[in-house]
């Protein structure tokens, strides 16, 4: 099965390459000494490329082999094979300690903002977080910290307010401002947008799109549900089982569909839709 | 709606969290719902709004330090009032609870079999050879081809639709009138949600189960749902027929929730990417607010709103809004 | 079965390890049996060198401890210098007494423990629950010889039970019936401090065990679903308490092993600690290692039976030994 790499050449645009990856693998093995090792490859093949300021977007099911392409980029896991171009240097391979100039360039974002961070610790505590690493000095912190809650539609009053205290919405904001302290380029968004109500999902997802904006930012954003995904992305990439069957402008994917995949994905979306559009009769 | 065909009648029901601060939280804050036999009824609401306690309520699941007020009418009988045993006896078989998190939901050292066994023997006097031919039977009725392999398995074997069928399966084991849903697809991938909502309509289909199914999802209830109610801190601001809902929402609130979700769809063009979301935050349930809950929030807003809460008014017959547009 | 086999495997290797270490401790510890000997005058250093080459301690380290391996290969343990007596039966008779102790004692704790944890955790809060807290914090913080001491005395003044050794000077006489009581009640008293001290640990942990699945969302689901209380307690509740503790247990068994020492001199019981105490302190160097080796095959021993237990009881555990082949 041919991989597909949806790149920004096909959009017509000419700004620099911020990410590219070429050929990622990553197999979990299984087994020991005297065991024979079974691999269960959880990515077989992924090429993608992202221009800065864009939005990439890989969708799939469950067990598609979508997050543990978010987690080799941004280097949480390490991939077996393949090349992660950052701006130019292959961090695919790099040790912990020729990482840490790149680690500020891309930030991670979770799904479950309940679990991603320490339920005891202030707000502040966990956007200073990355900045403590850094050493800046305690003023600094948190003046950058107050900065940032603002920037994220926060009140910078609840800064010292325990992370149980929050509701899941604003936890996803917090996680949003930790991910902008280091000044990043790239923001992996694993899911981040998953499991939020409706309402909370909208302004969350407004929030990506003004923060784009105003910090140039390029982001690869992860999801099942491809309705949501159609809107904010430039790119998508439709992953199925370890690789990427189809590739390119988001409104290509979605007015022709393809691979049988990406169509089962585009038909539940779909389904979903027509059945509000014949009650609401909203024409679209 | 008051009639003999009432299953089940929620009377004024308001749950307080007496927590350590001196501000006792109201989760639910004077809720009124009849359900009729045989009906699918949602509750639409964000997270927060007290759905989940509602669904609590109603089997009295709820932690120690939660007091209920009010009257919940099961077949005459007030859910509030029933001794333990007598409680215990109810939960699976007249009421029956499919949650929300079907990898949570299973104990993990239990097979798919004993899990909905479980069930059967806590209600029904089945010899175990009786017992695992119903289990045979109802995992086929919610979809396994092969109910043999999927007996023996373990829930880490299953997938999280599979998870969440078995789940449905033991919800309807013992045939309850009621089944109360929450959320059952928020934590499933989207393709997964059309299998659901399929099989719990072909369960009211055949069986004639009452449903109460919990959403934040306005689009999830669409094509399935009767009658929705929508809830908003703590309580109901609009019941209605669901098209109408859905189609012609009047409290401000509804309005703004179909904003979004007709905008959320597929082929909505780029250029105008961000979604009509709502401002604010809704309320923190522990704060206490005089007037609308909704009015920080409101677009449309009067004067009024923030001074009283507004009844239910009936701009039109069996259309209930708690909302000042509609009436002083 | 696979993960069984390398839960073996991993035992042997881990004994071999701990003999090579303790060899090389006890090489290292100053003084050796014949120190006091050559302090005396009238055994002049030839006769004091023939003895230890007879002994074969004039060797390298390295040879001795692959002569001492070799043997043990062979259920050879050396011989003891100061019992003047081959070492392997002299520790097996004294490790049957010690094993006895500790079962007796292992049985009784999780007898009393299993039950008044679920009790505790149960009704939470209740009079059984804080009764719980309460003793065994204070069994905890009391060092174990105290309470060792404390009961003896108290068994002494009130001559409940008789003290010191296995059996009554005179029970050769006695019926097999009344050598069993005889042993019984010389027994009980090791029995009940070493049990009395492993329960206030257990019993917590069991209790906190409970509690955590009690609350647990699948134990509120099913709940929701009408099963009753005694039920979820023991069918759903327990299992899935059990591996934790079941872990414990191992360490229980080990620790219990290892840890009879002081209750073992304190009364009298002729068990397999002090034994490995005056050995050490006369440097009976393979008595000492023989000794010390049967503890820790006990304590390995102890973890691995934990181990089975614990795939028996936990599917999840199966189908990761499986997954690996």
């Amino acid at each position: 099965m041919p991989t597909h790499s949806p790149t920004y050449s096909s959009m017509g645009g000419s700004s620099e390459s911020l990410l590219r990856v070429t050929g990622l693998c990553k197999r979990y093995t299984r087994g020991s000494l005297w065991r024979k090792r079974v691999a269960v490859a959880a990515v077989i093949s992924a090429d993608l490329e992202i221009s800065r300021g864009q939005t990439l977007a890989l969708v799939g099911e469950s067990g598609s082999g979508k997050s543990t392409v978010a987690r080799c980029v941004a280097r949480i896991e390490r991939p077996d094979a393949g090349q992660i171009l950052m701006q130019g240097t292959d961090i695919a391979q790099l040790a912990v300690a020729a990482l840490l100039p790149f680690r500020c360039r891309m930030q991670m974002v979770f799904q479950d903002a309940v679990t991603s961070m320490n339920p005891r610790f202030s707000a502040l505590e966990v956007i200073e977080e990355p900045m403590r690493i850094r050493r800046e000095t305690t003023d600094d912190r948190r003046d950058r910290a107050r900065a940032l809650m603002i920037e994220v539609g926060l009140s910078p009053d609840w800064m010292h307010r325990s992370i149980s205290n929050f509701s899941g919405g604003q936890r996803q904001r917090i996680a949003l401002a930790r991910a902008l302290t280091m000044r990043p380029q790239l923001l992996v968004l694993d899911e981040a947008l998953t499991g939020l109500d409706v309402s909370t999902q909208a302004q969350i997802a407004n929030l990506l799109i003004d923060l784009q904006a105003a910090h140039q930012l390029t982001y690869l954003l992860i999801s099942h549900d491809l309705a949501l995904v159609a809107r904010l992305a430039d790119l998508i990439g439709v992953m199925a089982e370890g690789r990427i069957v189809e590739a390119g402008p988001a409104q290509q994917i979605v007015s022709d569909p393809k691979h049988p995949a990406t169509k089962k994905l585009l038909a539940s979306a779909e389904a979903a839709a027509a059945k509000l559009t014949r009650i609401t009769g909203a024409s679209l | 709606m008051v009639g003999p065909r009432d299953l089940l009648r929620i009377r004024d029901l308001a749950v307080t969290y007496s927590a350590d601060e001196a501000v006792p939280i109201r989760a639910v804050d004077g809720v009124s719902l009849e359900i009729c036999a045989e009906e699918i009824v949602g509750i639409l609401g964000e997270s927060g709004c007290g759905k989940s306690t509602l669904a609590g309520a109603l089997l009295q699941l709820l932690a120690p330090r939660a007091k209920c007020e009010g009257e919940i009418l099961f077949r005459g009988r007030d859910l509030l009032n029933l001794s333990a045993a007598e409680l215990r006896s109810l939960r699976g078989r007249d009421i029956a609870l499919i949650p929300q998190d079907p990898a949570l939901s299973l104990n993990p050292l239990m097979t798919a079999g004993s899990l909905i066994g479980e069930v059967l023997r806590a209600h029904l006097r089945l010899g175990a050879g009786q017992r695992r031919e119903r289990v045979m039977e109802l995992l086929r009725e919610v979809g396994f081809d092969r109910p043999e392999q999927i007996y023996s398995a373990y829930p880490h074997q299953l997938s999280g639709g599979q998870r969440q069928r078995i789940a449905i399966a033991q919800a309807v084991a013992c045939r309850p009138a009621l089944l109360v849903a929450d959320e059952p697809t928020s934590k499933l991938d989207a393709t997964l949600q059309s299998d659901v909502v399929e099989l719990l309509s072909e369960i009211r289909q055949q069986h004639g189960t009452t449903i109460l199914i919990i959403s934040h999802d306005p689009a999830f209830f669409a094509g399935f749902a009767d009658r929705i109610a929508v809830m908003y801190a703590g309580r109901i601001v609009e019941v209605g027929k669901s098209v109408e809902i859905l189609g012609r929402p009047l409290h401000p609130y509804t309005q703004a929730l179909m904003r979004i979700a007709t905008s959320s769809v597929v082929s909505g063009a780029r250029a105008d990417v961000r979604l009509p979301a709502i401002a604010g935050e809704s309320p923190n349930p522990g704060s206490i607010l005089e007037g609308c809950r909704f009015e920080p929030r409101c677009a449309e807003r009067m004067q009024v709103c923030s001074q009283r809460y507004p009844q239910a008014f009936l701009p039109e017959p069996t259309r209930p809004v708690n909302c000042f547009k509609y009436g002083e | 079965m696979s993960y069984i086999l390398r839960r073996v495997f991993r035992a042997i290797l881990l004994s071999l390890a701990v003999s090579a270490l303790c060899f090389l401790f006890t090489e290292m510890a100053p003084g050796s049996f014949f120190d006091e000997m050559r302090l005396n005058p009238q055994i002049s250093p030839e006769t004091i060198l023939a003895l230890r080459s007879s002994y074969g301690l004039d060797q390298p380290l390295a040879v001795r401890y692959a002569r001492w391996v070799k043997a043990a290969l062979h259920a050879d343990l050396g011989y003891s210098i100061a019992y003047n007596m081959p070492v392997r039966p002299l520790l097996w008779s004294r490790a049957k007494n010690t094993l006895l102790l500790t079962i007796s004692a292992l049985a009784l704790t999780w007898l009393i423990s299993v039950p008044l944890g679920v009790w505790a955790a149960n009704r939470r809060g209740g009079l059984v629950d804080k009764a719980v807290a309460l003793g065994s914090s204070f069994v905890i913080s009391v060092p174990e010889l105290v309470i060792a001491v404390a009961l003896l005395a108290l068994v002494v003044r009130w001559r409940i039970l008789p003290v010191g050794g296995m059996m009554s000077a005179d029970s050769d006489a006695f019926s097999t019936l009344a050598k069993v009581q005889d042993l019984a009640r010389h027994l009980a008293l090791p029995v009940l401090i070493l049990a009395l001290c492993e329960m206030a640990i257990i019993v917590r942990h069991v209790r906190a065990s409970v509690l955590e699945v009690l609350g647990a969302t699948y134990v509120q689901a099913a709940r929701g679903l009408g099963v009753s209380q005694g039920r979820l307690l023991f069918r759903h509740v327990l299992p899935v308490a059990a591996n934790p503790a079941i872990s414990l247990l191992g360490f229980s068994l080990a620790g219990l092993l290892s840890g009879s020492l002081i209750v073992e001199v304190v009364c009298g019981w002729p068990g397999l600690g002090p034994l490995i105490l005056e050995a050490t302190l006369s440097r009976d160097l393979y008595l000492v290692i023989g000794g010390i080796m049967f503890s820790a095959l006990f304590m390995i021993g102890g973890n691995l039976v934990a181990d089975i237990m614990l795939m028996a009881v936990d599917p999840r555990i199966r189908k990761e030994g499986a997954d690996a082949r």
